[in-house]
C-alpha cells in the first residue's frame, strides 16, 4: 500500500515553492485539487501494488487478512467459554492481562464451526476501538498479493461469508477486514 | 453577598472552560460528520454531536446563560431530526451547521458585560435550525461553493481529526504522572529477573540431562549384573565371572556419583527457590505500590463535587421559604473519580430532604427558641483508609412516632409489632422503599423511593450509611465509602464445571442443605430459611449450561440479595472468597446477558464475573406469570409483594438521552417498558397494544405531551389510562396546564428525579 506515494509528487512540494503572501483563496483552492488529485489516484489500483496478508487456514479453506489489522497472532491457550453469548463467540482468553474476546468465523459465517484443537491460533484483530480474536485452525504464514490479481469472490459464495470478502487471489479469500470489524452483527449487546 | 459574587464568578469560569471542550466536541464531530456522511458510523457521529449541544445546554441553563441555551436547543433539534432520518445530510445542511457552531463560537467568548450583542445573528440562525429540523432543506447561501472539502472562509484551519474522539478525558497533575512512570520503570527490574530465573531453569535442564546421559552409560550393565546377583542370591553357584563384578561396580560406581549429583541438584533447587521467593516479595511490592499510584490517578477532592452545593442549598431554601447557613468541611480529601460520581445524586438527595422536610420555616424556629437560621454541613473526613460523609442539620429531626404509625398502613411490619419495637429498631424502616412520613409528595423530595435509592448506591459501592436523629435537634446521616474502586470481593463457585465469580456485596450468605428439603410451591423450588421461604433457582439453568447428570444429595447455594429481591442460586460448589479485580470483556462483548465481566485467576485463567442484578431479573422472567419469586410467610403476607404481572409502561419522550434514562431507570424497577418518539407515535402503538401507564415529555415534535393527553382523555378506552408529564416545563402555568388536560401527575425534571419518577409510577400502578 505504501509503495504507491513515492510515485506522486509529493504534494507539499507545490505548496512551500509557491509565494509566501498566498491569499486564503490561493490556498484554498491548492488544497482543494489536491485532495482531489489523491482522491484519483487512489481510486486507480496501481498494477504494482501489494496487499500484504497474513494466511490462515479456517477448515479446509485459504484465507487472508491485511496486515494492517493484525495486532499479533497467538497460539490459543485457555479459552474461557462465554454462557448466554451467541456461538460465533467462542469465549475469553487472557492476553497479557487484559481479556480479549475470541470469535469463530465460520459460525459467523453459517459455514460450520471451526475446531478447537490443541494447536489452534488466535488472530488478533484491531481497527480503532474494536479488537477481537479470531480463531485459525492454522497460520501459514504472511506474503504479499498483487491488488490486480484480485478477483471478486465466486457467485456462487452466497450468505454473510461473500458480504465480508474483497476478493480471491487463486484459492486464497481475502477478508474484509475493515468491514468485518466495523460489522455490528458482530457485536453483543444484550440486556437481560 | 461578596461570597455570592465570588461564586458566580467561579461557577462562570467553570462554564467557560466547560463550554469551551463542548465547542471542540461539536466542531470536531461536524467535520467527522462530513467524512462520514452516509456510511454507517454517520449515525454515531450525529448521536455524539447531539450530545455534545445537549450537554452545553445544559451548561448554560445552570449558568444563566440563556442566549447560548436556546441556540444549543436549536442545534439539538436538528441532530435529533437528522438521528430520526427526518431530514437527510446535504451540503446546504452542513454549511447552516457550521455557520451556527461559529455564532455559538462568538456568542461563547461574548462576556456578561456585553449581553445582547450577537442577538440577532443568534436568532436568525436559530430560526433556520429550527426550519431546517422540519425538513425544509436549507439553500446553500450565495457565495458558498458546493465543495466542502476546504472552506476558504473558515477564521481558522479547520483542527486534524481526533483520534480519541468520543473518548472521555482527565486532567492529571504530572507529578501524578511522574511517579507512575518512576515506578514503571522499575518494573524493568523484574523483567530481568525473570529473565534470569527462566536461565536458571534451562541449566536445571541441562544438568537432568547430563544425569540421564550418565544413566544411559550403566544402562547396559544393569541386565547382566542382576542375572549374576540373583544366581549368587539363589545359592547355586558363589562366584561372579570379571565381567559381572565389573559390570556391578560400574552401577555402583554410578550410586556414588548419585548421591553426590542429588545434593548438588538439591542445593541448586534451594538457591533458585530462595532467589525466586525474594523476587516475588520485591515484584509484589512493586505491582502493589505502582497499583497505588496509578489508582492516584482517578483521585479527585470531594470539592470538585460540592462546589456547586452551596448555591442549590441557597436557592433551595428560597424557594421553600427558609433560611439555611451551608457548610462544607473537609473536602479536600481525595476519592476515585468514579466514586464521586455516583455520589453525586445520593448526596444532593441528602440536602435536599434536610432543606424540605429536616429544617423547619424561620417562624417556627424561632417559636422553638431555634436561631431562624437553620444549619446544614457536609463535614468530610478520612477514616481508616475510608471516607467518612456526615450530612447533618439542626432541624426538626425524624418523627419516629410518625414512622412508626406509618410502618403497619403499608404493612411492612403487624401494627403489635411496631408498637413493642423500640426507637432504634423502627428507624432502620426510613430506608425501606415507600416509607414516607412526609404528608405530602413535593415536587423536591420525592421521598419513599429516595432514601432506598440512596442507601443501594451507597452500598453498590462498597460503601455503609447510618442515621441518628434526635426529634427537633436534627438529623445526621452517616456515610463511610472506600476511597477506591478497582477492587472487590467475590465468591468463586463452580457452575457445570465451570468457574464462575459473584460479587461478595450482593451475597447474603452461603447456603448448603440437601436437596430433599427442597419443597415446590407453585412450579417454584422453595428453601426454607429460619421461617423465611426463599425461592431456590439452579443457576446452571439460569446461564443456560448444562444440568449436572445426577443432583449429589447435597444442596450447596448462595443466598443472594438484589434490592428488596432476594432469592437463592443453586451451584455445584462454591469454592472460595477473594480479592476480584474486575476487567470489561472487550469491545466485541459490549454487554452481556448476565454477565458483568471477568476476572483473572493467579493461574492466568479468565473467570467470568456475574452480573446478579441481571441474573435475579432473569430468574424473575423464567417464573412463570401469576408465580410470586418467593412466597412471603404468612405474618408478613401484606408486605410489598412483586406485582404478579410485569407492569407495562410507555415512554414517550423524544430526547434519544432522557428516553435512555426513563427506560433504565424503569425497567430496573422491573417494568416492562416501549418508547415512543412523540405523541403521535405513541397514540399508534396505544391502540394496537395495552399499557398500564404512559410517562410522556412535554416539549416535543408532531404532538406534544399536553396534545397526547388531552387527546386520550377525549377517548373513553383511555379515559382512566394514568398519563405522568415529566417535563423541564417548570413554571405554574405549565403544571396546571398539565393538570387542566387531565394528566395524572406532572414531574418537574430535575437532577434526581428518579424517585420521584419511581414513586409516582409506583403510585398510579
Amino acid at each position: 500500500m505504501g509503495d504507491d506515494k513515492n510515485e506522486i509528487t509529493p504534494p507539499g512540494v507545490e505548496l512551500q515553492a509557491a509565494e509566501p503572501e498566498q491569499t486564503r483563496e490561493q490556498r484554498g483552492k491548492i488544497l482543494h485539487d489536491r485532495a482531489q488529485r489523491l482522491a484519483l489516484e487512489r481510486k486507480v489500483e496501481e498494477p504494482g501494488e501489494r496487499i500484504e496478508v497474513v494466511e490462515f487456514l479456517l477448515g479446509t479453506e485459504r484465507f487472508g487478512v491485511e496486515t494492517s489489522f493484525v495486532r499479533e497472532v497467538h497460539p490459543l491457550r485457555g479459552l474461557t467459554p462465554l454462557p448466554c453469548v451467541p456461538p460465533f463467540v467462542l469465549g475469553l482468553m487472557n492476553l497479557r492481562g487484559a481479556i480479549l474476546s475470541v470469535v469463530d468465523l465460520r459460525s459467523f459465517f453459517e459455514t460450520g464451526r471451526e475446531e478447537v484443537a490443541e494447536s489452534s491460533k488466535v488472530i488478533v484483530l484491531r481497527l480503532a476501538a474494536m479488537e477481537f480474536g479470531i480463531l485459525a485452525q492454522a497460520v501459514l504464514g504472511v506474503r504479499a498479493l498483487n491488488a490486480a490479481d484480485l478477483q471478486p469472490p465466486l457467485p456462487s459464495m452466497t450468505g454473510a461469508r461473500s458480504e465480508f470478502l474483497r476478493g480471491m487471489a487463486g484459492r486464497l479469500l481475502l477478508l474484509d477486514a475493515a468491514k468485518l470489524l466495523s460489522d455490528r452483527r458482530l457485536v453483543v449487546h444484550e440486556e437481560a | 453577598m461578596e461570597k455570592d459574587a465570588e461564586f458566580q464568578k467561579r461557577l462562570l469560569a467553570t462554564f467557560t472552560v466547560e463550554a469551551q471542550e463542548h465547542l471542540k466536541g461539536i466542531t470536531d464531530s461536524m467535520i467527522l460528520l462530513e467524512q462520514v456522511a452516509g456510511t454507517p458510523r454517520q449515525e454515531e457521529v450525529v448521536e455524539a454531536v447531539f450530545r455534545e449541544a445537549h450537554s452545553l445546554k445544559g451548561a448554560a441553563r445552570a449558568v444563566g446563560r440563556s442566549d447560548v441555551e436556546s441556540l444549543c436547543q436549536a442545534l439539538e433539534g436538528l441532530f435529533s431530526a437528522l438521528k430520526r432520518g427526518e431530514v437527510q445530510l446535504s451540503a446546504g445542511l452542513v454549511d447552516l451547521m457550521q455557520r451556527a457552531r461559529d455564532v455559538l463560537a462568538r456568542l461563547l467568548v461574548i462576556q456578561a458585560a456585553a449581553r445582547g450583542e450577537g442577538d440577532g445573528d443568534r436568532r436568525a440562525i436559530a430560526e433556520e435550525l429550527i426550519d431546517a429540523a422540519r425538513g425544509r432543506t436549507p439553500v446553500a447561501p450565495p457565495g458558498a461553493k458546493p465543495e466542502p472539502a476546504v472552506s476558504p472562509g473558515a477564521e481558522e484551519p479547520a483542527p486534524p481529526l481526533p483520534s480519541s474522539f468520543m473518548e472521555d478525558t482527565v486532567r492529571v497533575a504530572t507529578c501524578k504522572l511522574g511517579s507512575l512512570l518512576l515506578l514503571s520503570e522499575e518494573m524493568v527490574s523484574a523483567k530481568l529477573s525473570a529473565g534470569l530465573h527462566a536461565a536458571r531453569m534451562r541449566e536445571l535442564r541441562e544438568v537432568c540431562g547430563a544425569w540421564r546421559k550418565e544413566w544411559a552409560r550403566v544402562l547396559p550393565a544393569l541386565p547382566s549384573a542382576s542375572v549374576a546377583l540373583k544366581r549368587v542370591a539363589g545359592g547355586r553357584e558363589d562366584t561372579l565371572s570379571p565381567e559381572e563384578a565389573k559390570a556391578v561396580l560400574k552401577i555402583l560406581e554410578f550410586e556414588q556419583w548419585n548421591v553426590d549429583f542429588q545434593k548438588s541438584l538439591e542445593g541448586r533447587a534451594l538457591n533458585d527457590l530462595k532467589a525466586a521467593e525474594r523476587d516475588s516479595r520485591s515484584l509484589g511490592g512493586m505491582v502493589d505500590n505502582l497499583l497505588e499510584e496509578a489508582k492516584k490517578l482517578m483521585m479527585f477532592p470531594f470539592s470538585a463535587l460540592l462546589e456547586a452545593f452551596p448555591k442549590m442549598a441557597r436557592d433551595l431554601a428560597r424557594d421553600r421559604g427558609k433560611e439555611v447557613h451551608f457548610v462544607v468541611s473537609g473536602d479536600d480529601l481525595e476519592i476515585d473519580r468514579r466514586i464521586l460520581e455516583e455520589m453525586k445524586d445520593p448526596l444532593l438527595h441528602l440536602v435536599r430532604n434536610s432543606i424540605s422536610h429536616g429544617i423547619e420555616l424561620p417562624q417556627d424556629r424561632e417559636a422553638k427558641n431555634k436561631p431562624r437560621r437553620g444549619k446544614l454541613s457536609i463535614l468530610i473526613s478520612p477514616r481508616e483508609g475510608r471516607a467518612e460523609v456526615v450530612v447533618g442539620d439542626d432541624g426538626a429531626g425524624i418523627d419516629v412516632a410518625q414512622l412508626r404509625s406509618v410502618l403497619p398502613r403499608l404493612g411492612i411490619v403487624a401494627a403489635d409489632k411496631a408498637a413493642e419495637m423500640s426507637d432504634a429498631e423502627i428507624l432502620p424502616f426510613i430506608y425501606h422503599s415507600g416509607v414516607s412520613t412526609s404528608p405530602a409528595v413535593t415536587e423536591i423530595s420525592g421521598r419513599g423511593l429516595g432514601l432506598a435509592i440512596v442507601r443501594e448506591k451507597v452500598e453498590k459501592l462498597g460503601g455503609s450509611i447510618s442515621l441518628e436523629t434526635v426529634r427537633e435537634r436534627g438529623t445526621t446521616f452517616r456515610i463511610v465509602l472506600p476511597l477506591s474502586v478497582a477492587t472487590f470481593r467475590g465468591l468463586l463457585v463452580r457452575v457445570s464445571d465451570r468457574l464462575f465469580a459473584l460479587p461478595s456485596l450482593h451475597v447474603e450468605r452461603v447456603l448448603r442443605g440437601r436437596w430433599q428439603d427442597v419443597a415446590t410451591l407453585q412450579n417454584q423450588e422453595v428453601i426454607d430459611l429460619e421461617g423465611r421461604s426463599v425461592s431456590l433457582v439452579r443457576l446452571w439453568t439460569l446461564l443456560e449450561l448444562r444440568a449436572p447428570e445426577k443432583l449429589t444429595e447435597q444442596l450447596q447455594a448462595v443466598l443472594v440479595t438484589v434490592g428488596e429481591q432476594s432469592m437463592a442460586l443453586a451451584v455445584d460448589e462454591v469454592l472460595s472468597e477473594r480479592e476480584i479485580l474486575m476487567k470489561g470483556l472487550g469491545p466485541q462483548l459490549s454487554r452481556v446477558r448476565n454477565i458483568a465481566g471477568a476476572t483473572l485467576l493467579g493461574s492466568g485463567n479468565v473467570v467470568p464475573v456475574l452480573n446478579l442484578p441481571d441474573l435475579v431479573k432473569s430468574a424473575l422472567r423464567a417464573t412463570s406469570p401469576g408465580a410470586p419469586l418467593a412466597a412471603p410467610p404468612a405474618e408478613v403476607q401484606s408486605r410489598v409483594v412483586p406485582p404478579a404481572r410485569q407492569r407495562r409502561i410507555l415512554v414517550v419522550e423524544d430526547s434519544i438521552t432522557s428516553r435512555t434514562l426513563m427506560k433504565n431507570i424503569l425497567e430496573s424497577a422491573g417494568y416492562s417498558v416501549s418508547t415512543a418518539v412523540d405523541g403521535l407515535e405513541a397514540l399508534t402503538m396505544l391502540k394496537s397494544e395495552s399499557f398500564d401507564l404512559v410517562v410522556s415529555d412535554v416539549d416535543m415534535p408532531r404532538m406534544n405531551g399536553f396534545q397526547l393527553t388531552e387527546s386520550l382523555r377525549s377517548q373513553k378506552e383511555f379515559a382512566d389510562l394514568p398519563v405522568v408529564l415529566v417535563t423541564a416545563l417548570g413554571s405554574q402555568e405549565d403544571r396546571e396546564r398539565g393538570i387542566d388536560v387531565g394528566a395524572s401527575a406532572y414531574i418537574v425534571k430535575s437532577r434526581f428525579d428518579q424517585s420521584d419518577l419511581l414513586e409516582t409510577v409506583h403510585r398510579l400502578c
